[in-house]
């Protein structure tokens, strides 16, 4: 059964750049997937055209009209009612065999090459790719999914326990996963195409599918598939190292992947206060005290305090739903990013 | 004179053949707002739910109205409203899911139709326990305030599954504690129905009426009440947890206190997949009565049918998991849960596949409760067929939280809920109100809900497969055409529900007089005058098979359908024979 069903999967006319149904077949298992839903489609609409088909014809048939009267047939039939639950039945445990095999292979990942695990953090509204390997100096933390063709990867999400769930979402892979604060949930793939072979310059994307608030149908991003080795050095290194970066687009890069989806810089109020006209003027907190961000220590020190313990003071009339970060080495990189980026819309 | 029963032959000259109804009936017998509040009468209760649930329904809809037009384009995180922002898009989409949920879809047909007609289709006079009926009410009534509650505080944007921690995790709202105790209260209503229902079904049968002798409506209702009174409680429970664990900050649910948000699901959908099928359950009922009626046909499969009802609702107990494939549960988990999901499609499929043979050599008549009869069909074929996509495991963890999960719910809740609803209001509309309503604009509302409905989720399947998530206040740009077919299929089928609003109410006031059996259904109800008399019955009905219309016959539009005189004739001759 097992190798039937393998080589009829591999056999399968591939439709790699998509299909009416579907996106590109990008990963190992999007074949599998694509053949499952055929054939329960194929195997419904069979049924639904019987049934809709035997119901349009009687209503035409035995429609109510002069000089037709009903006719009393049996009110029941052993045989045929037996017949009509259990060849159903039949082909409900052919989908179900079919699917428990994909699904098996799905959640199985290789136990005979070396699997790369990339670390991934939910949090309301971004994600965090933590991306490491041979070629690399340490961890990036990207915003994008940066990966190489063929491989095989496990995912390992979670969310800080005062976040709340997202799932992560490749519709080309064909593959979801929740990532629930306080547990470790896994997702393997093997990506099969490159985003260029699919035709997609910006990559696959990426969603979030667990309902979580404001940004939820802003948390998107891209997965980009890479042939080799070089090629996805190079993408990892220019997402993730913003180190590297003069402050003030160091700083607009962080905005726009971390504080967008509360700040904005047009003055308009969303989550959190606007960064425009931030630098410089003092704001009321909660506490009654009150605070400035500028180039001075105690502007530095709020400013800091607000990115790494954000529920410590609160700006007066915004909520407390800041999630704090935690950026180890590039702390003071970051800041100083943040804080050139904060004077370059003052007022 | 007793309903349809012919006692003596019309004398036209006399103007006997002119069905004159009840001088008094149960709508006039006692008058003032204040009888109706207090009433024990199981039709006075029913005909305040279907109001209530009615309610619901449009404020659900117009819901639904508004987040379809926040919906008709794109939108970007830049510029994020079509007409609203965001937020206000989450409020509707959770407004719209409870309030339909909650206040329409659970308690809809059972708790309006079934109130009304259940004792009625045994020839009894009442439930077995008014005072527990009339409670049920008011506590549907007190949870509804506090869903108007939650809806004048603000809104709630927690979704209608109420997932912690995005419910309950941060600085809890007022309005989700409103929320809480609307469900826990609703919670109770339904149950207390439920054990009104099966009560009555066990005592207040007539004499020479078994279980196989009720109306498959009454079988229905039957597995529901199982339903209700052994899945409702786990929700209260649930609830009650989350408040126990706000309190004295044990860790249940919350990661922060050590719980842990999929036990929650767990304990959510136990109550909430039985509950599914608490709303189709019903559903189906009223479909099997309107398939007979309007065929004339004996239903095919009765024991089959009744049987399969007990089988959902059995095995409707251990599929909860099939919401829950991603989230983290055991794999191992998953797969039983899918085997279990496909084995719950059998009984559904026997269903349909009877009502069509119902249809085999009938005299097929298009009224408009036929017509949603045959869009039930239509649509929770495709319901239903679609589910065997997302039992799959394997296309699950695709098509999880993606619009081909909205476009399969919506076909199997709308597609049979709603038809059913609508369907079983105008079949009973003229017993209930002694009123005819206009038979063409009935057609006209019920096609245009059949292609708005088509419209409104079609287009949402292959949004789904092509990967757009639900609960999205904006998307990508490629899933913009599914998305305005169907708003636009939104908007068809709200004027194909205003268009029913207006002639129903029209017909109250303008209505023809309606016969006691205007269809020529044969269960007791139509023995009753319409509408009927307080106690229902002025005369003893005759007992006898809910599907033998072969004991009724046309006299005229006036009259309706009366039973044949040999059928009375014979039905006096054994009684005398008894005595």
């Amino acid at each position: 059964m097992t190798s039937v069903l393998s080589s009829l999967g591999n056999a399968l006319p591939l439709a790699r750049s998509g299909s009416y149904w579907f996106p590109p077949q990008a990963s190992d298992v999007a074949a599998g997937h694509d053949f499952l839903y055929d054939f329960t489609l194929w195997l419904c609409i069979v049924f639904f055209v019987a049934i809709c088909g035997a119901t349009v014809y009687f209503t035409l048939k035995y429609r109510k009209r002069l000089g037709h009267e009903a006719v009393r047939t049996a009110t029941h039939n052993t045989k045929l009612e037996l017949a009509w639950s259990i060849g159903p039945l039949m082909l409900l445990m052919a989908i179900f065999g079919i699917s428990t095999y994909w699904y098996l292979h799905m959640i199985s990942p290789p136990k005979d090459e070396y699997v790369h695990q990339i670390d991934v953090n939910a949090q309301r509204w971004n994600w965090t790719f933590k991306i490491k390997g041979e070629g690399l100096d340490g961890t990036y933390e990207c915003a994008k999914l940066h990966l190489i063709k063929d491989r095989p990867y496990q995912i390992v999400m979670t969310t800080p326990d005062n976040d709340v769930i997202h799932s992560l979402f490749i519709p080309a892979f064909r593959l979801k996963q929740d990532c629930v604060p306080g547990r470790y949930n896994k997702l393997w793939f093997r990506p099969t195409m490159t985003h260029d072979e699919a035709g997609l310059e910006d990559g696959f994307d990426l969603f979030c599918t667990e309902y979580c608030g404001t940004g939820h149908s802003d948390m998107i991003t891209k997965v980009m598939v890479y042939n080799t080795e070089a090629e996805w050095k190079a993408g990892v290194v220019a997402d993730g190292d913003l180190t590297t970066k003069p402050a003030l687009d160091r700083g607009r890069m962080i905005y726009e992947r971390l504080c967008k989806s509360c700040h904005t810089i047009d003055g308009s109020a969303l989550i959190g206060p606007s960064f425009k006209g931030l630098w410089g003027k003092s704001k009321e907190m909660e506490s009654g005290a009150s605070h400035k961000v500028d180039s001075s220590a105690e502007g530095r020190t709020y400013l800091r305090e607000s990115v790494l313990t954000p529920g410590k003071e609160i700006v007066k009339g915004y909520p407390n739903q800041m999630t704090p970060f935690t950026w180890g080495d590039k702390t003071d990189s970051y800041l100083e990013g943040i804080e050139a980026y904060l004077e370059s819309l003052k007022d | 004179m007793a309903g349809g029963v012919v006692e003596k032959p019309a004398d036209p000259a006399a103007g006997g053949d002119v069905y004159r109804p009840l001088a008094v009936n149960y709508i006039n017998k006692f008058k003032g707002i204040g009888n109706w509040l207090i009433t024990l009468d199981h039709k006075r209760i029913g005909i305040m739910y279907l109001g209530a649930v009615t309610f619901a329904l449009l404020l659900g809809g117009l819901f639904a109205i508004l987040l379809r037009t926040e919906l008709l384009f794109p939108g970007t995180a830049a510029n994020p409203e079509v007409i609203a922002s965001n937020d206000w898009y989450n409020k509707f989409f959770t407004l719209h899911g409870a309030v339909m949920v909650f206040l329409f879809i659970i308690p809809g047909i059972p708790a309006s139709m079934g109130n009304f007609i259940l004792p009625m289709q045994l020839g009894a006079k009442d439930l077995a326990l008014p005072r527990v009926n009339l409670m049920s009410l008011w506590l549907y009534w007190i949870g509804t305030v506090f869903f108007i509650g939650v809806l004048v505080l603000g809104g709630l944007d927690t979704g209608w599954t109420l997932y912690p921690p995005y419910s309950s995790g941060r600085d809890v709202q007022l309005t989700l504690i409103f929320a809480y105790t609307a469900v826990f209260i609703l919670g109770f209503s339904s149950i207390l129905t439920g054990l009104n229902f099966i009560v009555t079904m066990h005592k207040l049968r007539p004499p020479g009426m078994g279980m196989y002798d009720m109306p498959l409506f009454l079988w229905a209702l039957y597995a529901t009440s199982l339903i209700q009174v052994l899945a409702t409680p786990v929700i209260g429970i649930t609830l009650g947890l989350s408040i126990v664990e706000h309190l004295f900050k044990i860790g249940i649910f919350l990661p922060e206190y050590g719980g842990d948000p999929v036990m929650y699901q767990h304990f959510f959908w136990f109550y909430s997949h039985p509950a599914v099928y608490i709303m189709v359950l019903p559903a189906m009922g009223v479909q099997s009565e309107i398939i007979a009626t309007f065929s004339r046909k004996h239903v095919f499969g009765y024991k089959a049918i009744a049987w399969s009802s007990i089988a959902i609702a059995a095995i409707g107990f251990i599929v909860w998991g099939h919401h829950m494939f991603v989230s983290g549960q055991s794999p191992t988990a998953g797969i039983i849960f899918s085997f279990l999901t496909f084995l719950v499609a059998i009984p559904s499929a026997i269903k349909v596949f009877n009502w069509v043979a119902t249809l085999y050599k009938g005299s097929i008549d298009l009224k408009t409760p036929m017509i949603y009869g045959l869009n039930f069909i239509y649509l929770f074929g495709v319901g239903g067929l679609t589910g065997l996509f997302l039992a799959s495991t394997a296309n699950n963890v695709h098509l999880h939280d993606t619009y081909f999960v909205i476009a399969h719910f919506h076909m199997v809740m709308v597609g049979s809920v709603l038809n059913a609803f609508l369907g079983g209001v105008h079949l009973w509309w003229p017993k209930m109100t002694g009123r005819m309503y206009s038979e063409f604009w009935g057609r006209i509302a019920a096609i245009f809900v059949f292609l708005g409905f088509n419209l409104a989720f079609m287009p949402q399947f292959v949004a789904g497969t092509r990967g757009m998530p639900r609960r999205y206040a904006n998307y990508l740009d490629e899933f913009t055409i599914f998305h305005q077919l169907s708003t636009i299929g939104a908007y068809l089928l709200g004027l194909g529900v205003v268009i029913q609003v207006t002639y129903l109410i029209h017909s109250l006031f303008k209505g023809k007089q309606a016969p006691p059996n205007p269809w020529g259904a044969s269960s007791l109800e139509w023995q009753s005058d319409s509408p009927p008399d307080h106690h229902n019955f002025t005369a003893k009905p005759i007992v006898m098979g809910p599907y033998d219309y072969e004991n009724w016959e046309y006299v005229s539009e006036n009259r309706g359908w009366v039973l044949k005189r040999e059928v009375v004739e014979t039905r006096k001759t054994l009684a005398k024979a008894d005595h």
